[in-house]
């Protein structure tokens, strides 16, 4: 297998593949920069080109893409608190402040390198598991899957802070959003109103963009000051290097996770994030600063969601199950270029296999690294006058959110969901649980059904139902207790000042 | 509005959409409704016992804080974003963009005539660039320009 491995690099570096990943790479930063598009548009726009290609080159451009629309869409997420994709979304919880303290760069530096980072541990993730991923995929059952959607929704305690019943409460609003649309067990259509947009529910593009760029837009307008607030752009991109290396840890585990979870179909895409966030706020030191501008808010989240990429591929190219969109598209690509997703690519067609695994690794390294050239003039931008910035932006932004079902509908959701949640930011309630909700409400709902009809009670029995509960309850638990001790410390230190 | 009892106002709307969508569940087949029917009945209970912390908060404390300090700047803005949405209903993207861009420029971010026209014919090029690369979609309108 090794001697595969080299021997594919050597087709991969041919001068003209190499050129159309520059493609790819191009195409992938600009879709991951520009609010609302996702890697599955990215697929669309490209897979007309690749009809006919040699399988070597098609993949180069298609994984190309793919490997960094997570770098990319770090810019908006950073500099303007708006989610660039799905897969940034936790960014925004210590990348907009450190923007707003004028460290943008410091924050790109340290996503962009994490990104790599994680870019590369995703391929070598695949890589290693290629032996043993048949019975790994196997042994994940509809009671596993629905006990993982609950370990993510484990998270909005976390998220929660100060406030978890309000927090709960936005997780379980945000699940009754994903319940809105077509039932997975039953033809039935939900809160539609008869309304046929409604028919597929709402897209998660649209939440994220209502919920976290429309308040963005008003509050800079009303606020009448830049991102940065007047604050000098400070700190280059290398401080943000220095401060991954120095959590290199962090880097490593966020990483592992986000190649994981990327690995269970249906669930990595919009979760890994936030999953890597929380965990990484629950088991760090000193965590009060997290949401405040913490650099290791920036660094979990950024290395896990391009190693998902990786794990993403495991079952999309072994087993045909496509776990997204994007991955999806991937699938039918293949097709046009004359292959199949099965067994086969880990055996007849194994050179395939290790390509797609050198251009992941490959675009990885030279997305960071064209990010990183960009950082100077891109981070200029949380210095811009509101009243400069935000016309245009608001312009990309109902041109983004139109293009998630090409409907009416989705630029009057992205109003109507944005002043929600203009009015959740008033109010000091957590928006991210919302998010969190809505992403597992279906999964949840069609693995507890599955669960339920196939095994009856029983599935409550299972090892792997069994191992995940307690981790969840470990999960709770700690973040009680976390919670708990937090408070008598505040409590003891009031005391202290005013004695 | 003080901040509390825009909270508290908030918080009932909320329960009045968790019950709403609790009621509506019950009229779906059995198996569509037991999960928005438990999940929002949940919801409920904790936006109760959320409600009743809120007041009991606001009978202890004096809020003083108010819910925007600047509201009637908060309605312009949203006012600017859904008059662009409306020109973009009637006259089409390009061109409600490109009328929004410039009468925003001009106005609010006072930039002189000239850099307003660069920008908003930079603007539209760029758009329409991006729609024939990237094939982009443009909401459709009563009257269509481009």
């Amino acid at each position: 297998m090794i001697e595969t491995l080299f021997q594919t690099l050597e087709i991969v570096l041919d001068p003209s593949r190499i050129g159309f990943m520059f493609l790819g790479i191009m195409l992938g930063l600009t879709i991951g920069l520009l609010p609302g598009l996702s890697g599955t548009v990215g697929m669309s726009i490209l897979l007309p080109f690749v009809y006919g290609m040699d399988p070597f080159t098609g993949m180069a451009l298609l994984i190309g893409m793919i490997a960094v629309v997570h770098t990319g869409d770090t810019f908006p997420s950073v500099l303007l608190g708006i989610p660039g994709s799905s897969g940034s979304q936790a960014t925004i919880m210590d990348g907009f402040p450190l923007a707003q303290k004028g460290e943008a760069s410091r924050a790109l530096g340290a996503a962009f390198f994490c990104s790599m980072i994680g870019g590369i541990i995703g391929g070598v993730v695949l890589f290693l598991v290629i032996p043993f991923v048949r019975p790994l995929v196997l042994a994940f059952g509809s009671p596993e899957l629905f006990m993982l959607a609950l370990l993510g929704l484990s998270m909005v305690g976390i998220l929660s802070g100060k406030r978890p019943v309000i927090g709960i409460i936005a997780g379980l609003f945000g699940m009754m959003l994903g319940t809105i649309g077509s039932a997975p067990a039953v033809p039935e259509y939900r809160y539609t109103f008869d309304w046929l947009y409604l028919f597929n529910g709402i897209p998660l593009p649209l939440i994220a963009l209502g919920l976290f760029a429309f308040p963005v837009l008003i509050d800079l307008l009303v606020s009448n000051q830049s991102i940065s607030k007047g604050a000098k752009l400070s700190g280059s991109w290398l401080t943000g290097v220095k401060d991954s290396l120095s959590h290199k840890w962090l880097v490593f585990r966020s990483s592992a996770l986000g190649a994981v979870t990327g690995f269970v179909p249906g669930l990595g895409g919009s979760v890994v994030d936030w999953l890597s966030y929380g965990i990484a706020k629950q088991t760090s030191k000193k965590n009060e600063s997290f949401g405040k501008g913490d650099i290791r808010g920036v660094i979990a989240p950024e290395s896990a969601n391009n190693a998902k990429e990786g794990g993403a591929l495991i079952p999309t190219l072994m087993f045909g199950i496509p776990g997204s969109g994007t991955t999806a598209i991937l699938l039918g690509g293949l097709l046009l270029m004359g292959m199949e997703a099965g067994p086969q690519l880990v055996t007849t067609q194994l050179p395939l296999t290790m390509s797609i695994i050198w251009t992941l690794i490959i675009a990885n390294i030279f997305g960071a690294i064209a990010c990183l050239l960009l950082i100077k003039p891109i981070a200029k931008f949380s210095t811009v006058h509101p009243s400069k910035l935000v016309p245009f932006l608001a312009i990309l932004l109902i041109l983004g959110a139109y293009q998630t079902s090409n409907h009416w509908g989705d630029i009057i959701l992205f109003l109507v969901i944005g002043i929600v949640g203009w009015i959740m930011k008033q109010l000091d309630w957590p928006r991210a649980p919302i998010l969190i909700g809505f992403v597992l409400a279906l999964s949840a709902e069609r693995y507890l059904w599955i669960s339920f009809s196939r095994f009856g009670l029983e599935w409550l029995t299972r090892p792997g139902v069994i191992i995940i509960a307690v981790l969840i309850v470990a999960i709770l638990a700690s973040s009680f207790f976390l919670n708990r001790g937090k408070k008598i410390k505040t409590i003891a230190e009031d005391k202290g000042v005013k004695s | 509005m003080k901040k509390s009892h825009a909270s508290l106002l908030f918080l009932v709307l909320v329960f009045c959409l968790f019950f709403w969508m609790m009621i509506q569940a019950q009229s779906f087949q059995e198996t569509a409704s037991y999960f928005p029917f438990y999940i929002a009945l949940l919801a409920g209970i904790l936006t109760v016992v959320a409600t009743i912390k809120q007041i009991v908060t606001l009978k202890k404390t004096k809020d003083e804080e108010l819910f925007h300090e600047n509201f009637m700047n908060v309605l312009k803005y949203v006012g600017w974003i859904v008059g662009y949405i409306v020109l973009i209903y009637v006259v089409g993207f390009v061109l409600a963009s490109m009328i929004y861009l410039f009468v925003f420029l001009l106005f609010e971010a006072r930039m002189s005539i000239l850099k307003c026209l660069v920008s908003t014919g930079a603007t539209a090029v760029l758009l329409i660039a991006m729609s024939q690369f990237m094939d982009l979609k443009w909401p459709s309108s009563l009257i269509t320009f481009f």
